[in-house]
């Protein structure tokens, strides 16, 4: 059994002035192993953030099912809830902002250790709290400031502390790196890589930048305007992607290898506004290079391509040759 | 650690309250003496062995200038001027103490109410506001002479003008801390919402509070001097700054100056210390948790 199943959930809201509606999730089902970091990408707007509130409960769906370690939180109250947030644990993208400004670093990350583990009398509390801040990188006398006092790599230590202390089974991670300096960036993400190998975490990796993900995950689900378009195995849907969304956010990225000559993919015209998604057909149809006539003509599942790598396009298996044999039409080689 | 600079140590300490006091004196010695100096005269008020009675007039002295009998010299009745001003500290202060007191208490819940329950208390605001548009020295002026000039109707009067302001400040202020990242935190820690009040909520609205009740006060002394200058509230021959200067604002004319003078000067004082207090609290506030 997966220790988080999404199943089949979505979210809307109501957009601002009264007219029309968003769907900032449509329909999405995911899981996630014990262990396990999934990678979920997705520009702005896509509405990845969402589904992290979704699986932390920090909003509630309008349809589908959260299920975690086999228990679904949507039908849990505020007091059942509260016990299961000591294993599903947040870890911000705003370092600064994600802290209290008035709490001193000891306070933060002992908190959770005050309102999930109450038999722990207060120096017991204080060897956990001091031990947790060394795991993650800080020196124990840190404790005593305040999050103002300390640079952005360190505040971001002081959520992974916050987070870990309750000793969590999923940590949604979003987009925990986006505000470091990449120097910084690369510390945080060996930490984390290091804190799943030790104490057997799960990732739900929020991210808008596929090299970021690429070596710490080991799923990847590609998200746009609130959809599930690809997701499988990360070395598979890099090497190989079938969804033409999925090939041109790779096409986007800087490559670190010079012999890679994926036929480079430009996507037409801006992300559109998930105000006006269509109920049926590919919400990728308006931009797309490859687009058929079929693809506007029903909603378009996520289906097995190969063993585990499932792709929501009904031109999946022509992906490639598409790309080579429509050149012309906003297609560019390296 | 051992190794640690000096520099390293001090910074630590700023998350100790005590630590935090030693730093506010250090870096707003004028405030910090300025209250000092409210504190030593309510203080004198209330226990110090004034030179003479402030409510004896004594017509053998009549009105005479400053000297060393009298410091301040004396009013009409021959009253010594430096002990009315002195005594009508504690009578302008615990008033003014007492309305801000009482805004605070209403106010602050009223504020946290509101940012929690927006649906009913929408109305709520918009009723305070338009409450606010009344003219509110009119409305104090009113309200105490109807009572029949008593005192705690001053208190009720300095409340009610307050209390929408503090209900605004709060209201506010608790809404966009409620958009703060750290408070999505909190929810997905599953922090119970008593703890979340007392522990991420009032610590961040505090700062804010505290300045906002100095102000507060200085309003009250105006307000209660106003009333006073107006003959309302506190009667003659109980001292108070406003019946003083309204005593002696007739006798300017003719060169006597200071029988207004000095409990104007103690008006403006206090009024002073106050904004000070006010701004050096705001500028703490910020700079402690940047």
């Amino acid at each position: 059994m997966a220790l988080l199943e999404l199943e089949g959930i979505s979210k809307q809201f109501h957009a601002r002035g009264g007219k029309g509606i968003v769907r900032a999730v449509n329909d999405v089902s995911l899981s996630i192993d014990a262990g396990e970091t999934v990678a979920l990408i997705g520009e702005s707007g896509s509405g990845k953030s969402t589904l992290g509130r979704l699986v932390l409960r920090l909003l509630e769906p309008d349809q589908g099912a959260v299920r975690f370690e086999g228990i679904d939180l949507t039908k849990l109250n505020t007091k059942e809830m509260r016990e299961v947030r000591a294993r599903l644990q947040v870890v911000f993208q705003e370092p600064f902002e994600s802290l209290n400004p008035r709490m001193s670093v000891g306070d933060i990350v002992s908190e959770p250790l005050i309102i999930h583990n109450r038999a722990m009398n207060s120096s017991e509390r204080e060897i956990r709290v001091r031990e947790t801040l060394e795991r993650v990188g800080l020196r124990p006398d840190s404790a005593t400031r305040l999050p103002g006092q300390l640079s952005g790599g360190q505040q971001q230590r002081v959520g992974i502390a916050r987070a870990i202390i309750t000793n969590p089974s999923l940590i949604v991670l979003d987009e925990p790196t986006s505000s470091l300096d990449l120097s910084v960036r690369a510390q945080i993400l060996t930490l984390l890589a290091d804190l799943q190998r030790e104490l057997g975490l799960a990732y739900l990796f929020i991210s808008h930048d596929i090299s970021t993900v690429e070596y710490v995950s080991q799923r990847i689900a590609v998200m746009y305007l609130g959809e599930i378009l690809e997701t499988g195995p990360v070395t598979d849907v890099i090497k190989d992607p079938r969804h033409p969304y999925t090939r041109a956010l790779l096409s986007s990225r800087l490559s670190t290898d010079p012999n890679e000559s994926l036929p480079r993919l430009r996507l037409i015209g801006d992300i559109g506004s998930p105000t006006d998604v269509r109920e049926i057909g590919c919400v990728l149809a308006p931009r797309c290079p490859m687009v058929i006539d079929a693809c506007r003509d029903r909603k378009i599942e996520l289906e097995p391509f190969a063993p585990h790598h499932d792709v929501a396009c009904i031109r999946a298996a022509e992906t490639s040759d598409a790309l080579l044999a429509s050149s012309s039409s906003g297609i560019e080689y390296n | 650690m051992a190794t640690s600079p000096p520099n390293d140590s001090e910074r630590t300490k700023a998350a100790k309250p005590t630590g935090q006091f030693r730093d506010f004196v250090q870096m707003h010695p004028i405030a910090v003496g300025g209250a000092f100096f409210i504190v030593v005269l309510i203080l004198a008020s209330l226990f110090a062995p004034l030179p003479y009675d402030p409510e004896l007039p004594n017509p053998e002295v009549g009105i005479s200038p400053p000297s060393a009998d009298h410091w301040f010299g004396t009013d009409i009745t021959g009253a010594d001027v430096f002990s009315r001003t002195i005594a009508a500290a504690w009578v302008d202060l615990s008033l003014a103490l007492a309305g801000t007191l009482l805004s605070l208490a209403i106010g602050v819940p009223l504020g946290l109410a509101t940012s929690v329950k927006r649906r009913w208390s929408d109305n709520l605001v918009r009723g305070m506001d338009a409450f606010q548009a009344f003219p509110l020295l009119i409305l104090a002026l009113v309200l105490v002479s109807l009572s029949g000039n008593k005192l705690y109707m001053v208190v009720v009067a300095i409340a009610l003008i307050n209390i929408p302001r503090y209900m605004r400040l709060i209201r506010s202020e608790v809404l966009s801390l409620r958009e703060a990242r750290f408070m999505e935190a909190t929810t997905a820690m599953g922090v119970p919402l008593p703890r979340t009040l007392r522990k991420h909520v009032l610590p961040n609205v505090m700062g804010i509070i505290t300045a906002q009740t100095t102000l507060t006060m200085a309003n009250a002394i105006v307000v209660i001097a106003t009333l006073s200058f107006l003959g309302i509230g506190v009667a003659p021959p109980t001292p108070s700054w406003g019946s003083m200067i309204r005593s002696g604002s007739s006798n300017m004319i003719s060169g006597e100056w200071w029988i207004a003078l000095f409990p104007g000067l103690f008006v403006l004082i206090c009024v002073w210390i106050l904004n000070q207090l006010s701004d050096a609290i705001s500028d703490f506030n910020t700079r402690t948790t940047r």
